[in-house]
């Protein structure tokens, strides 16, 4: 059984999205990111990701990840700023934290890909 | 790279990120174009076998049903397949019953057409085969016979000139839609915000009148903000409406740095996103409308969703407050 499945599957990913994608758009050190983006469709990003990190059923891909932020010019900084709101998030909700460790995990596996490495 | 689609069953170059409507345009062809944003569905193409998902966005089931496509929206993919639409169906003739000034450069504008419409949907208006604009519905069907709209009049306006200049009471224009999502949602105890940024209170003028009869219960704040005192329009019949419905608040802001002395309207002086921001700090279970200009819609959007409006609570109908003529070829990301 996956975290997903463990946590609560699709509901867990709506009841963590709102909170996860709002500490982003706030975080000023990184919500220039999004000052151009449509925010509904970023919505549904944000969820895909969540999806994802909490090892439910998705579409994502690395290759995915690095086209996506490739012209981005991130950092560690601000990579770790997104993994820091996450893990904030799952404790906002009292997420285990075996469970928390383990999306952490999976968040991490992506950096590479992200930072375009 | 170049790419070959078929117009008519004939063969179109178009160049690797051109639309079909760009395309068509660029060769001559009369095709009827209007915002070229996705949002006034002027532009209708029939597509044949599948047609791409961007250039559905928004349309009916009976338009994706009969494989019409937005030609604005619609890459110009190789072999593809496209022609008219062949829908004049789709829009009816409207007659002129009344047309007004509200304010120096407002225009209420009242049709009689036979179109279902849910308050806070918008239509496209069609002067001729080559000159439409969308415009937000601010009637409610249960109130009124008519449809009411209100246009700004803009000094370069092909479409606005003419509405204030050259339409008169009785003509017939042709009326295509309704198109859009800012309606009343329901759920009548919850708290709700709407911000009209100029003649963004068309559509929630409907939207309102809509909550009303269907007996919302809780707050309504109602956030009028235009540049100029002046500017402002319906104010007799909000405070009205303020006056039997005591959920309703209203707030008017103006940004101008205008003498306000001797406005009889309690008058803020404010950005209306830095109001709405300090008016507003705690959006958690709001139903959230926006309508005005795409760049505050935007901002404001971002603004109540960090205050804690949920993303599925927030509508938002961002128009071009320019005349759309002016903006050809400008492409807006996001209404």
């Amino acid at each position: 059984m996956s975290v997903y499945e463990k946590i609560g599957g699709e509901q867990a990913v709506n009841a963590a999205v709102d909170i996860f994608y709002r500490k982003v758009l706030a975080d000023d050190t990184i919500s220039h990111f999004f000052d151009t983006v449509d925010m509904a469709r970023q919505h549904a990003k944000q969820k895909a990701f969540l999806t994802m990190v909490f090892g439910g059923p998705n579409a994502y891909t690395g290759k995915d990840m690095r086209e996506a932020h490739k012209h981005m010019n991130l950092t560690d900084a601000h990579f770790n700023a997104v993994a820091g709101h996450l893990q904030s998030t799952l404790e906002e909700l009292a997420v285990p934290t075996e469970f928390i460790e383990e999306i952490l995990g999976i968040a991490l596996s992506v950096k590479d890909d992200v930072l375009n490495r | 790279m170049t790419t070959t689609f078929y117009w008519q069953e004939q063969p179109v170059e178009a160049g690797p990120h051109e639309t079909v409507l760009d395309a068509l345009l660029r060769q001559g062809h009369k095709i009827p174009s209007g915002c070229r944003s996705g949002v006034c569905q002027s532009c209708l193409i029939k597509v044949e076998g599948a047609v791409p998902v961007a250039a559905q966005s928004g349309l009916s089931d009976g338009h994706i049903a009969d494989n019409l496509a937005l030609a604005c929206q619609c890459r110009a993919i190789s072999g593809l397949r496209t022609g008219p639409p062949g829908i004049h169906a789709a829009r009816v003739l409207a007659r002129v019953t009344d047309k007004r000034w509200l304010a120096p450069n407002i225009i209420g504008l009242r049709l009689a057409a036979n179109l279902r419409y849910r308050p806070g949907q918008y239509v496209t208006l069609w002067r001729d085969e080559h000159t439409s604009r969308s415009y937000s519905i601010a009637s409610h069907p249960d109130i009124q016979d008519t449809l009411e709209f209100h246009i700004r009049v803009h000094e370069q306006g092909r479409f606005s000139r003419w509405v204030a200049e050259g339409l008169k009471v009785g003509d017939l224009l042709p009326v295509q839609g309704p198109m859009g999502h800012c309606i009343y949602k329901g759920e009548s105890s919850r708290p709700l915000l709407m911000v009209a940024m100029g003649t963004g209170l068309a559509p929630l003028f409907g939207v309102l009148q809509d909550a009303l009869m269907q007996g919302h219960s809780g707050d309504i704040h109602l956030v009028v903000a235009a540049m100029q005192a002046r500017e402002f329009y319906l104010t007799e019949t909000l405070l009205e409406l303020a006056g039997r419905y005591p959920q309703l608040k209203l707030h008017w802001v103006v940004s101008t740095t205008e003498d306000l002395a001797g406005c009889h309207l309690p008058l803020v002086r404010a950005g209306v996103e830095e109001y709405v921001t300090n008016c507003f700090p705690d959006l958690n279970g709001f139903g959230v409308y926006l309508c005005g200009a795409p760049r505050r819609v935007h901002a404001l959007r971002r603004g109540c969703y960090i205050a804690g409006a949920a993303m599925i609570d927030i509508a938002a109908d961002a128009f071009l407050t320019c005349d759309r003529g002016e903006l050809v070829g400008a492409r807006l990301a996001g209404h």
